[in-house]
């Protein structure tokens, strides 16, 4: 039991949002000259930095495969959270985690032509603040990376994250949200053809509510790209500038 | 006045041992009072494909403590070895080798690193690798009071304000390495810097005479005084 | 800028190519450095012996009792410090603990690859770990809750962001930046749960004795000496050279590594240590100054 209510009688959240509104979101790309793309986001208090390394050079001799091979190391920073998580190295929670985020983007990646089959992409994803939705927030920055990285895709994959409270569904929950038994539903959506790629839920929700849940999920993938795409849109207004 | 009745300049009874490891390509022990370290040396020798370089030897260091797991500090003291030997070997007469120079402290007993690069010296000299200069080390102290004092041991570094270890090379007299802490002025630096110097003389002296002997016994020859 | 290689073709054989500075810097990087070092510029754009631009900015993350962020040129450095309780060792009841660590993790450059921390993540965070426990950085003491039961641990934990040379420097001045920011709570151990209480609120800060700050430089061909190396520049280096000075111009340790190094030189860093340090300080303090400020 917490000591807030979840949505309290005037229908505010925890944090003053109305149930379905987004946190505030701010991402820049190519925020570092080392990767080949970068990009930082910034959800409400959850922020994250990913790296995006490639196409290059595999490090390993592959067998036979069809496409660029996509490595994600996910690491969360050990002062991110309310409590110190000293890094173990084979960490399965955050392997799986990472894993979930390749499976995302395997299928989105274009290769042929301008992307050599046997290449190695790598994804160095860093949680550097946690409340909450870090999975999503990962996966909209990894998009940013990507196409700041130049690395051609089918469309933007936006995820959003969304739950159910007595009678309410909640959009983009934070920390205190998450840990307080409200199931989480994460949807990563292709906004173009509408086509789901990622859904994923660790708790019980009725199938009555599935549905509702899923739809404002989507809504708020939606909302996601419209930001990315602003976001892509205005660093590459930058660069055509000083490209003259 | 020291535990031990030295002068501040003087360092502790020294010995040293060649060739010990049979099968290395050679091997020093060097002691400084209780303080020993033995190194092997073992090349220059094929290395993988992945690690070799194309116009020198690629040297690598492995040094372990007297007891425990290996810790950073170990790192530490690889990497200041690797770095001091790096320039003092000719690499380049050995292209696409690799020369792995393997430290173990037998007992610490205070200035491990500079006992460390003086086993390593001499069994670099031991396994008749080619060298630019012979490289010494020794290191020092400076206590509450700014006294200088010359090789402490461990019970004299308990009291230190600061800890230095120098290491010269006698064909430039420059110094090579440098690993200094704790809380010091520039004053204190230098008189440091002087005290080893003296030190590191010595030690090149000794050094020489451990391997003339070496090499007397080996070919029955007398060589006389140098 | 195109960059001429080989004689003419008719004269002696030798093809003739050029090639652009981008591939020349790929191809022979100790030449391309050379050139510029020769005339008393590095590549880029520096003179020899200035360091780079720093900016330091604290409490960005308000999960962690401290933080910090660095900017030295494009390296980046971020120190989160997060304080646990744990049990003093018999020796000391009184002491806490501080523990620094650094980490380069393949994020931050092509150079480091996923996977156990490599030899410079682990030298640099044990030369760093050197410097607070000789010079004293923190009274000890000042971190117990109960004498002989319990007592603070402060984990640093410095994470490297975007890696372009000098670490060190870098990670340091995080390092105190941050412990600068950390702020405990107020505590009191119940005797009779064997637990800690702590207040909901952060307010107290740390007491440092010593502000160290390191500078680091390098020897280029073992005749010209460089402030502050990037990434390029660091494997071209004949020796390098760091040295940490304090607030009160103290030296609080010196590192050196490679070839040798005359007297007069180290003198000459010395000095050039001592100026870098006041003016990271004036940064730290400032930022300090705004946090305290919003």
């Amino acid at each position: 039991m917490s000591r807030f209510d979840i949505v309290s009688p005037e229908g505010l959240r925890v944090d003053g949002r109305r149930p379905p509104e987004l946190r505030r979101l701010s991402c820049r790309t190519g925020v570092f000259a080392q990767a080949d793309g970068s990009a930082y986001i910034e959800q409400g208090n959850t922020k994250c930095l990913v790296a995006v390394y490639g196409p290059r050079e595999p490090s390993k001799r592959l067998l036979t495969e069809k496409g660029p091979t996509i490595n994600v190391e996910y690491n969360v920073a050990s002062f991110s959270s309310g409590e110190r998580k000293t890094k173990m190295r084979k960490d399965r929670r955050l392997m799986e985690i990472a894993s979930v985020i390749k499976q995302t983007f395997e299928p989105i990646i274009c290769y042929g032509q301008n992307v050599a089959s046997r290449s190695e992409i790598d994804v160095n994803i860093q949680i550097l603040q946690l409340d909450g939705g870090a999975l999503h927030a990962a996966i909209n920055a990894t998009t940013l990376a990507m196409i700041d990285a130049g690395v051609p895709m089918r469309d933007f994959v936006c995820a959003c994250s969304a739950g159910w409270y007595k009678d309410t569904a909640l959009l983009d929950l934070n920390h205190l949200e998450e840990s307080a038994d409200v199931p989480t539903l994460t949807v990563g959506l292709l906004p173009k053809s509408g086509k789901v790629t990622l859904l994923s839920l660790e708790s019980r929700l009725h199938l009555d509510k599935f549905q509702s849940v899923l739809e404002l999920a989507s809504q708020g993938c939606e909302r996601m790209r419209d930001e990315l795409d602003s976001t892509i849109r205005k660093a590459t207004q930058e660069l055509a500038k000083t490209a003259l | 006045m020291r535990p031990d009745k030295r002068n501040t300049n003087d360092i502790r009874v020294t010995h040293t041992a060649l060739g010990q490891l049979h099968r290395a390509d050679g091997s020093g022990r060097y002691q400084f009072g209780d303080s020993s370290v033995l190194c092997g040396i073992y090349g220059p020798a094929a290395i993988g494909l992945r690690d070799e370089k194309l116009d020198r030897a690629v040297i690598e260091v492995s040094f372990s403590a007297a007891h425990g797991k290996s810790t950073t500090r170990e790192r530490l003291h690889e990497r200041l070895l690797r770095s001091t030997f790096e320039t003092a070997i000719l690499s380049a007469l050995h292209p696409r080798t690799g020369i792995r120079i393997t430290c173990q402290t037998l007992c610490d007993d205070g200035a491990v690193l500079a006992t460390s690069i003086n086993a390593t010296m001499l069994a670099l000299m031991d396994a008749g690798i080619p060298l630019r200069s012979v490289i010494t080390a020794v290191s020092c102290m400076v206590d509450k009071e700014g006294e200088v004092f010359l090789d402490p041991t461990a019970l004299e570094l308990k009291e230190a304000q600061s800890t230095h270890t120098f290491a010269f090379d006698n064909v430039s007299g420059g110094v090579v390495s440098c690993e200094s802490t704790g809380v010091f002025t520039e004053e204190e630096y230098e008189s440091c810097y002087d005290i080893c110097k003296q030190g590191s003389d010595a030690i090149e002296r000794f050094l020489r005479h451990a391997l003339q002997k070496k090499l007397e016994k080996q070919s029955g020859l007398d060589f006389g005084k140098s | 800028m195109d960059i001429d290689t080989a004689a003419d073709a008719t004269t002696n054989g030798a093809s003739h190519f050029t090639l652009d500075a981008d591939t020349f810097r790929k191809i022979h990087p100790a030449e391309y450095n050379r050139r510029f070092i020769s005339q008393g510029v590095r590549a880029d754009g520096r003179p020899l012996q200035r360091f780079r631009k720093a900016n330091v900015n604290v409490g960005s993350i308000t999960t962690a009792n401290g933080s910090s962020m660095v900017r030295l040129g494009n390296t980046t450095v971020i120190c989160g410090i997060k304080a646990e309780v744990t049990e003093p060792t018999p020796e000391a009841p009184r002491a806490g603990f501080l523990v620094p660590n650094l980490d380069l993790p393949a994020l931050c450059s092509p150079q480091f690859r996923p996977g156990p921390p490599g030899e410079l993540a682990q030298t640099i965070s044990e030369y760093i770990n050197q410097i607070c426990t000789s010079t004293n950085l923190l009274n000890l003491d000042d971190l117990c809750i109960a004498s002989g039961q319990a007592v603070w641990v402060l984990h640093a934990d410095i994470l490297c962001l975007n890696y372009e040379g000098n670490a060190l420097d870098a990670a340091l001045a995080a390092l105190i930046a941050a412990l600068w920011n950390v702020r405990l709570p107020k505590s009191t151990y119940d005797e009779l749960e064997g637990t800690v209480r702590a207040a909901a609120t952060n307010t107290i800060p740390l007491v440092l004795n010593r502000l160290p700050l390191a500078a680091t430089f390098g020897v280029f061909d073992a005749q010209h000496l460089i402030a502050d190396p990037t990434d390029q520049e660091e494997p071209l280096l004949s020796s390098q050279l760091a040295i940490v000075v304090d607030q009160e111009d103290n030296l609080c340790g010196i590192l050196k590594e490679g070839s040798a190094m005359d007297r007069e030189r180290m003198v000459e860093c010395i000095g050039l240590a001592r100026n870098r340090a006041q003016a990271l300080r004036r940064l730290i303090d400032e930022a300090l100054a705004k946090a305290d400020a919003s």
